[in-house]
């Protein structure tokens, strides 16, 4: 079999099970991004407002990559005097698009509105950004470009024709872990602090916190587990003896620094990413 | 056909961020100066270039997997020092965030600051050195640059330090960035953390 037949048999579905972790996937990431712009509904005038910001807007934005874009958007909106209007209902639209997104309504479109808004919101303060809000905009790429809205959704009630999901779309999920796991182990195996436990005790240790008093062998352990199971993650998740212990490793770590270095939303992320990936392990599908 | 179309379109996203991370690990180790064969050339004139650059940014992909790799910082904090003729009057941290994640969310400023400052460090090094060939073209231009960088800095400072404050009878500000000591060993016995100052202004009321 040549290398493009391989790669074709590889997404296409041949089992025909109803893919529900197209809707766990699009439920999850939809409910993560509505939590966390709640979760932080009272200071989000802090950031992203008309005049009560701790720092003025374009301060936020002035030396990101989106500049380009935000900077005509905001002097168009300021000459038109509509910046009133889009900081009273750009949060407002995001979150309504989200929740549609989640009930699968006019999903695409949901979806489509989601990914705008969310750059826009977010990118707008870029200076605050994390890791967590560049997994947000691959997720909800990811719900625009798979058919998230065509199992347990509103679509799929008012839909007459139901639509035949022929490729594996967890697969894809699963490379763009590979992708990453692999990534961030080869750049953690190449730093000496991730062997000596200093990496471990730079990122969790806090001025509020008494992690420093951990002993020495729990932060050097951690390191060395983390620089294993993500260089390795491609070789251990897709052998079969080694594939559910490591589904298991890769959540519970996950788990730990959402705990640890308090980052639940970022963890969250990567747990649905997983769950999707490997559907078959939590709900014993095929 | 639409299904084959998309698993084309599948693999080409693919190889793009193959080719990205398989270029950022590479600079991060050798130095971002340094040519790579074939991932420099797509990085400058495919990558960088518009429609990819759009679908980078519309898609998320735009970011590099290698966070909390090489060289892992430590957590940093702003603390702002109220004075009235010379005297403490209070010390305080950011401003008084309601929920956990709104502060949390803010906070990752101080590790942009950082980064930022260590960026601008960089340039003035490579002007002091005069061994760049593209700096040494462009003197006046990266001089006016630092400047800017570094009055940008002294701003979000300000802004900070005047947005955290909430008495009126001060007459001056200190805003500093902190953060904690790592050990030289873990064998050293420690009650408490050790914190530094890694930067400060000084503002008049």
């Amino acid at each position: 079999m040549n290398l493009k037949n391989k790669i074709f048999s590889y997404f296409y579905n041949i089992s025909n099970n109803k893919p529900d972790y197209l809707m766990f996937f699009r439920v999850s990431i939809a409910l993560i991004a509505i939590f966390d712009i709640l979760s932080m509904k009272s200071d989000f005038i802090y950031f992203f407002s008309k005049d009560k910001n701790i720092i003025p807007q374009e301060l936020l934005y002035i030396f990101s990559e989106y500049n380009g874009l935000l900077n005509p958007m905001y002097k168009y909106l300021t000459n038109n005097n509509l910046l009133d209007s889009f900081y009273a209902y750009t949060v407002i639209i995001y979150f309504i698009s989200l929740l549609f997104l989640m009930i699968g309504l006019c999903t695409k479109v949901s979806a489509f509105v989601s990914i705008v808004l969310q750059l826009i919101i977010f990118k707008s303060i870029a200076l605050l950004n994390f890791g967590y809000d560049h997994f947000l905009t691959m997720s909800l790429f990811y719900c625009l470009i798979f058919p998230v809205g065509s199992v347990n959704s509103v679509d799929n009630l008012i839909r007459k024709n139901k639509i035949e999901i022929k490729i594996n779309y967890n697969k894809i999920i699963r490379i763009h872990l590979i992708l990453v796991y692999f990534f961030a182990g080869l750049a953690k195996i190449i730093a000496s602090s991730y062997w000596n436990g200093e990496a471990i005790w730079r990122s969790v240790s806090t001025i509020y916190n008494d992690m420093f008093r951990l002993p020495a062998i729990f932060f050097i352990m951690s390191g060395i587990a983390t620089v294993i199971l993500e260089t390795f993650y491609p070789f251990l998740i897709n052998y079969t003896k080694t594939s559910k212990i490591t589904f298991y490793a890769i959540i519970s770590m996950h788990v730990l620094i959402g705990l640890l270095m308090e980052l639940p939303f970022f963890a969250a992320i990567m747990i649905v990413w997983n769950i999707t990936a490997y559907y078959k392990y939590i709900f014993n599908e095929k | 056909m639409k299904n084959k179309l998309f698993i084309y379109f599948i693999v080409v996203h693919f190889v793009i961020i193959l080719l990205l991370q398989s270029y950022l690990i590479i600079s991060i180790e050798i130095g971002e100066d340094k040519r790579i064969p074939i991932l420099s050339f797509f990085k400058e004139n495919i990558y960088n270039k518009q429609p990819l650059n759009y679908y980078s940014q519309f898609s998320g992909i735009n970011t590099g997997y290698g966070f909390y790799g090489i060289n892992v910082a430590t957590n940093k904090y702003f603390i702002i020092e109220t004075y009235k003729k010379n005297k403490l009057i209070k010390k305080e941290n950011l401003v008084h965030f309601k929920t956990k994640n709104g502060y949390s969310r803010f906070s990752t400023i101080c590790s942009w600051i950082y980064n930022f400052n260590v960026e601008t460090k960089e340039l003035e090094t490579k002007l002091k050195n005069k061994k760049d060939k593209d700096i040494l073209k462009n003197e006046k231009e990266i001089v006016q640059v630092i400047k800017v960088r570094k009055m940008y800095i002294e701003k979000l400072y300000k802004y900070i330090g005047k947005n955290t404050i909430k008495t009126k009878d001060y007459d001056k500000y200190i805003v500093k960035l902190i953060t904690v000591v790592p050990p030289k060993s873990f064998d050293e016995v420690k009650d408490k953390n050790n914190v530094y100052v890694i930067q400060e202004y000084e503002f008049k009321k």
